[in-house]
């Protein structure tokens, strides 16, 4: 092994090329995850998505699927599933919607038909989810309701919580 | 003196090795990165492409009238393939003596579309429409139309083209 001043030169300038190529690997592998445009609606692979819309469905499930029977503690259960926010404004309409639901010893049964990804990253994803609700009063035969619901899951420290839904 | 000398080239070797190695491995992870990601951009522009093409067919087909039902009609066949493709160019004449006879027209948007599943080949997407469809039965009166969409389609050359709309109920 020689130990002349140009061979250590040349080390050393080795030594500085490889820092240089390692930082350049480093910024490639850390860089960020693509964000969603009008082009790129989903940004996260299929199983992430697919496994939250999978939740959403089931989330939106549990929600909507009520009785009178027990509507206080479906609510509270409900909104476990919620982030706080939306947990609040769900509340705010649950409790108006109660003396209803007691009045007319209403009950809802929700079913999923259907379920899609609308627009995902890797903090937020939405879900289109074609809804059967049905809907019997005092004991009578349900009659079904078809819904058209836009869920947004937002993710938390908690995992990924309900933050909207829209029914049309 | 000298020996302090070769202490610091075997130092500079050493390091050397370790970043060679370091960068060797690093090389790999970033080719296998790229890879990923080119995979992950293609199936991204899929969910874009397939959305796209959902939503053209599904506003095409909820947006037929009686008064310019060829036109309407070839739009859904432009966006369709197989037997959908087949149905909006050979049965066009009845298609429209039907609309014709009724008085029919339909009008509608896109409210929401979804996609269920996507490859390279196939797509499932879901699409939720808000209309109105109008007829003799109806007296003329628009009735609400808020459709849940089904749509199954295909790559062709490059396009994706559906290969079947359905109602669900």
């Amino acid at each position: 092994m020689s130990g002349s001043v140009p061979l250590r030169r040349v080390l050393l300038v080795l030594a500085v090329l490889l820092v240089g190529l390692l930082g350049v690997e480093a910024w490639y592998l850390l860089g960020g995850t693509p964000q969603p445009g009008a082009d790129r609606p989903v940004v996260v692979g299929d199983l992430v998505a697919r496994s939250v819309v999978d939740a959403a469905a089931q989330d939106l499930t549990q929600i909507t699927s009520t009785s009178y029977r027990n509507y206080d503690e479906q609510v509270a259960e409900a909104t476990t599933v919620m982030t706080p926010e939306f947990a609040a404004t769900y509340g705010a309409t649950a409790a108006s919607l109660a003396p209803t639901f007691r009045e007319r010893q209403r009950e809802i049964a929700a079913e999923v038909v259907s379920s899609a990804v609308v627009r995902a990253t890797d903090r937020q994803v939405q879900a289109l989810v074609y809804l059967d609700s049905f809907v019997s009063e005092q004991g009578g035969e349900p009659v079904r309701l078809p819904y058209r619901t836009l869920v947004t899951m937002t993710k938390t420290g908690h995992g990924w919580l309900v933050s909207n839904i829209e029914t049309r | 003196m000298r020996e302090a000398r070769e202490g610091l080239s075997l130092a500079l070797w050493v390091l050397v090795g370790v970043l060679a190695v370091a960068c060797a491995v690093g090389g790999i992870q970033v080719a296998q990165a790229h890879d990923t990601r080119a995979r992950e951009s293609a199936q991204h522009a899929r969910y874009d492409a397939t959305l796209d093409a959902a939503t053209a067919e599904a506003t095409a087909f909820v947006n037929v009238s009686h008064e310019t039902a060829e036109d309407d009609l070839a739009r859904i066949a432009a966006g369709a393939t197989g037997p959908l493709k087949d149905r909006y160019t050979e049965d066009v004449r009845r298609i429209v003596r039907s609309l014709r006879r009724d008085q029919t027209a339909t009008a509608g948007e896109v409210v929401w579309a979804g996609v269920v599943r996507v490859d390279d080949a196939n797509a499932t997407v879901l699409v939720a429409t808000d209309g109105t469809r109008e007829d003799r039965r109806t007296q003329d009166e628009p009735e609400d139309r808020d459709l849940r969409l089904r749509l199954r389609l295909v790559e062709v050359d490059g396009a994706w083209l559906t290969s079947e709309i359905q109602v669900v109920d």
